[in-house]
């Protein structure tokens, strides 16, 4: 099994709603288009593992 | 037999409280041939993958609108304009042409679905391990 990963609560009051840009796991950027932020993080990180992913809301329920 | 795990995630839900939910990392190629890492949940009640608008216009180059249009609806009955496109994905070493929609806006996470992806795999998950593993022979 691999390591659970987290999102904190402070990074869901942060960010909740928006598209996030993952650099080995850590969000360093967030809005509601990342994807200017997601060419640069590729650019400037080469070799680390860059995502995109959503944030919920704490109010979201996924169905 | 190849088996792709990959671990929950751990978030908050007002309603619930912690809340473990199944993700996982779908690569998606784009026009210019580069691979697009998205974290996507896996959501066996989800027809289809659908993916926000950024992503298959600004990441992978595609004129969503040129694909086929539909209007899935939700379980309360709003519908989302999406379009259909064959995109080439990665999930693990496994590479194939998948059918997915992109959504007309951006407030949607991305959801990989049944049609096109769950066909493919045995998906197992696991509450236990907090885990969801797709498995090809």
């Amino acid at each position: 099994m691999g390591e659970a990963k987290v999102l904190s609560l402070e990074d869901i009051h942060r960010y909740g709603g928006m598209h996030a840009v993952l650099v080995d796991g850590e969000i360093v950027a967030a809005s509601e288009n990342p994807a200017e932020a997601y060419r640069a993080a590729v650019e400037k990180h080469p070799g680390k593992k860059v995502i995109v992913t959503y944030i919920p809301t704490e109010e979201s329920l996924i169905l | 037999m190849k088996r792709f795990c990959f671990p929950w995630r751990r978030e908050y839900s007002r309603l619930v409280g912690v809340i473990y939910r199944p993700v996982a990392e779908v690569l998606l190629q784009g026009q210019a041939g580069e691979w697009i890492s998205v974290e996507a949940y896996v959501d066996s009640g989800a027809d289809m993958t659908i993916f926000p608008r950024y992503i298959g216009e600004d990441l992978l180059g595609l004129e969503v609108e040129g694909g086929v249009l539909i209007r899935p609806m939700g379980i309360a009955r709003q519908t989302l304009r999406s379009w259909i496109h064959e995109v080439p994905v990665r999930l693990g070493d496994e590479g194939f042409e998948a059918t997915v929609a992109f959504a007309e806006t951006n407030s949607v996470p991305s959801l990989i679905g049944r049609t096109g992806f769950f066909d493919r795999f045995t998906v197992v998950f696991d509450h236990r391990e907090r885990e969801t593993c797709f498995i090809v022979d």
